[in-house]
């Protein structure tokens, strides 16, 4: 069989095929590879179960606030998504006692879609009107209570074109 | 200043073309003279692309307020190097950086072209990242425009952005674009071996030292990334599996892969289509990297809000792929392995099953991180994949590599047999065992941690014991003297021991990473009640106490918190005297900020560093209560500033993190020791079978 050559004009190989007792060879190559093929198809298998597995467990739904008004009616309550917009100027409430913050989150093309948030954890430094929200957690009677928060200011390094 | 800027950037361009097209054509037909053209152009490409990013420099330290890109990125206030540093505060000025840095590796590889064998690699080199710098160059001058005018100039910038002004943030994004842009080195080399049909050794020999170059950038731009999110963000944290984040650590995956899998095919001229795919693939996920920062297609702390340079991206990564991938294909017959695969228990296997765990890796990353595209195109909706998914794919893969790490370097080549490794196997699995127990005797009862630990002590000893046994070996050579025997044995292997160094500083990381995962403590004691500062405000009125405890147990109590106002910004100053262990400490200050000029937040976190762990507390915006009068007023103090009668914290103890730091520089040092020229490389004898097959041919002078 010929061999590879390191020279830059070899541009010709003896094809497979026109090699006499290729067959053969290929079936005991097959074979004597049989254990990698094997222990290859073990590796990709577990891989496939543990992705689908791991993907199963932490996904999460993402909505605009747009989006989720709009598929209201055939959401499942209490089934844990994430829900993204805008704060509304004026809107955030702070509760004295429980520390908790109600808002209302709307949608960053559709001003009238609109909804009402509950947070009672940490706020990011740059939770405040106007800023961009990423809210995680379940709805329920009308209000979202979010479990976690995302903030970011308004775009800033848009380029503007 | 910046009129110069421009013009150059955009005949930078034009030369750029002209220089890519110049050099294709002198590889393809052999035209000496066009070659040395294209030479001239890309050194002057170099040229004009630096004047370019000094005019930017010099329009950011002058505070040329009449740029857009000047008033975006940075503000009269801010220091001198961190206006320089704002030219990669934004997005244009960021795409001329990846600009600039790749045409200063191509003016490195003119120089060192002037005398690489074999010749006919070097248009092609160069072509390749001419045509990278031109992309670039295009994106930041024509499709947008760094040098951009406001109608009216303004009076200041709006860019300070107080969580930028950190050393942290002046080394992070350069450093990893390093990374990113060498990746190119090996890309190019690997596609012209493909073009010329020059498939021998040849491109990696070129390739490995930029390889490892690329390497140690994207490890310390990474860890630099991880630290400034620690000291600045203020929620304790350093990784969150961030879009933006997974796109810095997907190229230094498939760049660790690179490095091991090119050693196969230096000593047995095996993985040549591997060692092709896994260059193309680290340059593609680097300009990836890049594309998903810039094009807002994914949600991310980090991502720079919608932009127009999204389509750009995708053609030239697709031109990229398809161009690469398509001559792979075509070139297949070429490619095959000089040598198979002897036993299921080599060296060569455990280098295949590590390529195929650092691939797992970054494919599960990727499907992770794309998953909201994915979900969206497959299913119509859009869904997300949490923290947890990450953890639950990437960390199992990355305990195996751990343990390969440790194996590996005892498994023998062709065919080890099992009674061989088992010998070798024997004293890092009785330290590891042995630390298993420890840590259980310890009270240590989280499974992750007592396994990771373990496997770290595994591999980390049997790094030891290399280095011990070549020592040992080497003493009999230097009348017994231990550092002349390491300096020797070193020198006659550097990467061997360079590398092993380099694993030893991985594995030091990894138990850091480990122990601020499993063990970080966020239970704060106050006023007798236990609070978890990860989900829940920790509020202090002055004169009380919180304590937590860590290894160390911490008391701290409030003693003030004072208002300051200045024209800049509006500060909240808590102070707290510190009890450690019992014993007083000096007092120590956070704040909470909001700067005057574009209302944005800051936070000053104080790090109490300890051997044994950080103690960590910031101060949060919200919980602020201020005294108020019979009718909700506030009072105002003598200096008619709010008094603050309430605040909220976060607290927590991390353990071992300073231990990172040592980590790192181990890594370097080993990186160091393997990257470093050995000037008796050359006078090694080649493997059998590459001297049997060995021609080299004379090619017109480039």
């Amino acid at each position: 069989m010929q061999r590879a050559s390191f020279s830059a004009s070899a541009t010709r190989t003896a094809t497979p095929t026109s090699i006499p007792g290729f067959e053969k060879h290929r079936k005991s190559a097959v074979k004597a590879n049989l254990k990698f093929y094997l222990v290859g198809a073990v590796v990709a298998i577990a891989a496939v179960v543990i992705a689908v597995t791991a993907m199963q467990g932490s996904s999460v739904f993402y909505y605009t606030v747009g989006e989720f008004q709009d598929k209201q009616a055939t959401l499942n309550i209490g089934e844990p998504m994430r829900v993204s917009g805008t704060v509304l100027t004026g809107s955030i409430k702070k509760d004295e006692v429980s520390r908790a913050i109600t808002f209302t989150a709307i949608d960053k093309l559709d001003k009238t879609k609109s909804l009402t948030v509950t947070y009672s954890g940490i706020l990011p430094d740059t939770f405040k009107d106007d800023a961009d929200v990423v809210v995680t957690g379940t709805y329920g009677q009308g209000v979202f209570q979010a479990k976690e928060m995302l903030a970011k200011c308004p775009s800033k390094y848009t380029s503007g074109k | 200043m910046s009129q110069i800027g421009y013009v150059a950037l955009l005949l930078g361009f034009a030369v750029a073309v002209y220089g890519v097209v110049a050099l294709t054509l002198a590889a393809w037909k052999g035209y000496a003279e066009l070659a040395r053209s294209g030479r001239v152009a890309a050194w002057s490409t170099f040229g004009l692309t630096s004047l370019g990013s000094f005019a930017l420099i010099y329009s950011l330290v002058t505070d040329d307020f009449s740029l857009k890109y000047v008033t975006q990125t940075s503000a009269k206030a801010m220091d001198w190097f961190y206006k320089a540093g704002a030219m990669w505060g934004g997005q244009e000025g960021s795409l001329l950086l990846w600009a600039w840095l790749l045409s200063g590796f191509m003016a490195i590889l003119l120089l060192q072209t002037r005398r690489i064998q074999p010749k006919e690699f070097t248009p092609w080199i160069l072509a390749i990242m001419l045509s990278g710098t031109a992309f670039f160059l295009a994106l930041c001058s024509i499709v947008t425009n760094v040098f951009e005018k406001l109608d009216q100039p303004a009076q200041d910038g709006s860019g300070l952005n107080p969580q930028l002004q950190n050393p942290g943030m002046l080394f992070h994004p350069p450093l990893l674009y390093a990374g990113y842009v060498s990746t190119v080195v090996a890309f190019g080399f690997g596609f012209a071996a493909l073009v010329t049909g020059r498939l021998d050794n040849s491109w990696i020999r070129l390739s490995r030292r930029w390889i490892l170059t690329s390497w140690i950038f994207l490890t310390i731009g990474n860890f630099l990334g991880g630290q400034w999110a620690y000291v600045e963000l203020g929620w304790g944290g350093y990784w969150a599996w961030d879009p933006v984040e997974n796109a810095a650590l997907m190229p230094w995956l498939i760049t660790t892969a690179l490095l091991h899998s090119i050693m196969i095919q230096q000593r047995r001229g095996m993985f040549k289509i591997w060692n092709l795919s896994l260059a193309v693939v680290a340059y593609a996920l680097a300009l990836f990297g890049t594309f998903l920062t810039r094009s807002g297609v994914l949600s991310s702390v980090h991502a720079f809000g919608e932009s127009t340079l999204g389509p750009y991206f995708m053609v030239w990564i697709g031109i990229v792929l398809v161009a690469s991938f398509g001559l792979i294909f075509m070139r297949m017959p070429e490619l095959r392995p000089e040598n198979k695969m002897d036993g299921l228990l080599s060296r060569e296997t455990s280098f295949l099953f590590n390529n195929i765990l650092f691939f797992l890796s970054v494919l599960f990353i990727l499907w992770g991180t794309l998953s909201p595209l994915i979900s969206q195109i497959t299913t119509g909706m859009k869904s997300e994949v949490t923290m947890d998914y990450f953890v639950r794919t990437v960390i199992p893969v990355l305990l195996a590599i751990l343990f390969l790490m440790g194996i590996g370097p005892l498994i023998a080549w062709r065919r080890a047999s099992f009674e061989s490794l088992s010998r070798s196997f024997w004293t890092p699995s009785s330290f590891a065992l042995g630390t298993a127990v420890i840590l259980l005797l310890l009270g240590i009862r989280e499974f992750m941690a007592v396994l990771a630990w373990s496997l770290s002590v595994f591999t980390a000893s049997t790094v030891g014991l290399d280095y011990w046994r070549g020592i040992r070996t080497r003493r009999r050579h230097t009348e017994g003297k231990i550092i002349p025997a390491v300096k020797q044995m070193v020198s006659r292997s550097r990467s061997r021991y360079g590398g092993l160094l380099v694993h030893l500083g991985m594995v030091v990381i990894a138990i850091v990473i480990i122990g601020s995962s499993v063990y970080k403590s966020t239970i704060v004691t106050i006023n007798n009640q236990k609070i978890d500062t990860k989900n829940m405000l920790v509020l202090v009125k002055p004169g009380e106490s919180l304590t937590i405890e860590g290894f160390h147990k911490y008391k701290l109590t409030l003693t003030k918190v004072e208002t300051k106002g200045s024209p800049l910004k509006m500060s909240f100053i808590s102070t707290f005297a510190m009890e450690k262990d019992g014993k007083p400490q000096s007092p120590i200050t956070v704040a909470s900020e909001l700067f005057t000029s574009n209302q944005m937040p800051n936070t000053v976190v104080y790090i109490g560093v300890d051997p044994a762990e950080d103690f960590y507390i910031s101060m949060l915006q919200q919980g602020l209560q201020v005294q108020r009068d019979a009718q909700s007023q506030p009072i105002p103090d003598a200096n008619g500033m709010p008094i603050i009668t309430e605040a909220a914290f976060q607290v927590f103890v991390n353990p071992l993190m300073v231990w990172s730091w040592v980590g790192l520089v181990i890594t370097i040092v080993g990186l160091m020791i393997s990257i470093w020229p050995d000037p008796k490389e050359a006078l090694r004898p080649l493997p059998a079978w590459e001297r049997a097959g060995a021609k080299e041919k004379e090619v017109a002078r480039v």
